[in-house]
């Protein structure tokens, strides 16, 4: 098979910046057109995103655990988690919304995690899986993201909606902190990883 | 190995994802260009650029305001009344204790769609007259960082799933904000999509003397 000409081995670093193609060679190369420093790799991104995603996995514990909203409707009410709150939609005969809110707080997130680990490990421990079908789940990670912060959004509406005090109200509870530090640091993991990684183990 | 001499750099793209060294496409085809390893996509085409960049940004500005203040949705329960608007969801989060998570429902809702209309302006602004182009170096990255930030989008999903949940409640309706915000994020994601930060960095190195 012939070696497929890379960045790398034709001696050229992307700036990931403003995508300028400069040439490698001196020691800590600047673009000259943005300013930003260039790398050919991102450097410490295994063991930055192993922090991220490990960090991550504790804070789904109290993000699950605790609850995210106070709700109280015509004077009694219950404080709800992430999953209560979807079992509570279903009972309602939501279940559309139900499936949409499961997906976005509890499958993205958790998804995300399990997706950038099993890039990380693949990286780490040199196992061979089709390249192609990694960076398609790298960007697919990246893709979905940011909607977990649909849930976050929701409360944030409903809390000044339904604001009547004794009769009414939805405040929020200590999961959601938790959950939101949760949602935030998946958006910077997969930030930090470094999908180049992968194709390098194909040259080697 | 290095590149053959024939070759121009500046024929030449990188893919970000797989680090492959891609032939760019020339530039009258009018279609998007994807890495033939990974699949990125590597151009975007955009016709007429500046000029779309800048009408469409004037615009989405001037929605934010309406979007921010008027009420996204009314509620109703038994004669008790409430509203709610995107400034009161995060004020009345700020007001039960949790900062945190307000500052970043108003960062990733409010903030930083505010500034990203605001520097797709001025930057397009500044290409069509063709002023202070290294003054622009820095508008360009901070909007560049920014974009995976803004999230119109997701809170658009929100006020649906929030205007559902609650009909069981009370009465709901949608308040004039709804409107505005429905037009904003059009505009916004409009926006987004004709600007052409490959075209405005090219534009921006040949103009620095």
């Amino acid at each position: 098979m012939n070696r497929e000409q890379t960045l790398r081995n034709s001696g050229l670093i992307l700036c990931l910046t403003c995508h300028k193609l400069i040439r490698a060679g001196k020691k800590h190369p600047r673009c000259p057109r943005c300013g930003s420093l260039v790398h050919s790799r991102t450097p410490g991104s295994l063991s930055t995103t192993w922090a991220l995603v490990i960090t991550g996995f504790w804070l789904l514990i109290p993000a699950n655990i605790l609850p995210i909203t106070q709700v109280v409707y015509l004077g009694d009410g219950q404080p709800d988690t992430i999953i209560s709150g979807i079992i509570s939609l279903i009972n309602d005969g939501m279940l559309p919304i139900a499936i949409l809110v499961f997906l976005a707080s509890i499958v993205v997130p958790i998804l995300k995690l399990l997706g950038i680990s099993f890039l990380l490990l693949c990286v780490q421990f040199k196992w061979t899986f089709s390249a192609y079908h990694c960076t398609l789940l790298y960007r697919f990670i990246s893709l979905i993201g940011r909607w977990s912060m649909l849930d976050l959004f929701m409360i944030s509406i409903l809390t000044a909606l339904v604001d009547m005090g004794a009769v009414s109200s939805v405040t929020p509870g200590p999961g959601a902190t938790a959950f939101a530090t949760v949602v935030v640091i998946t958006l910077f993991a997969s930030k930090r990883f470094d999908p180049r990684l992968i194709w390098d183990l194909k040259e080697t | 190995m290095g590149i053959p001499l024939t070759i121009k750099p500046q024929t030449l793209i990188g893919c970000p994802n797989c680090d492959l060294l891609v032939q760019r496409p020339s530039s009258k085809k009018r279609h998007d260009a994807c890495c033939p390893r990974c699949g990125s996509l590597l151009v975007r085409s955009s016709l007429d650029s500046i000029n779309r960049t800048l009408a469409l940004s004037i615009s989405g500005l001037i929605l934010f305001i309406p979007a921010c203040f008027l009420p996204l949705l009314e509620l109703n329960i038994y004669g008790h009344t409430g509203s709610c608007t995107m400034i009161k969801g995060v004020l009345q989060m700020m007001k039960s204790g949790y900062w945190w998570m307000s500052c970043l429902v108003l960062f990733c809702s409010i903030l930083v769609p505010f500034f990203i209309q605001m520097l797709l302006f001025g930057l397009s602004l500044a290409l069509k007259l063709g002023a202070w182009p290294s003054l622009l170096v820095r508008p360009l990255k901070l909007y560049q960082s920014l974009t995976e930030w803004a999230m119109l989008d997701v809170y658009m999903l929100g006020i649906l799933i929030a205007l559902i949940k609650m009909e069981d409640y009370g009465d709901i309706f949608p308040g004039p904000g709804l409107y505005c915000f429905i037009g904003l994020l059009v505009l916004a994601t409009l926006s987004i999509l004709s600007f052409d930060a490959g075209l405005a960095w090219s534009l921006i190195e040949r103009r620095t003397p």
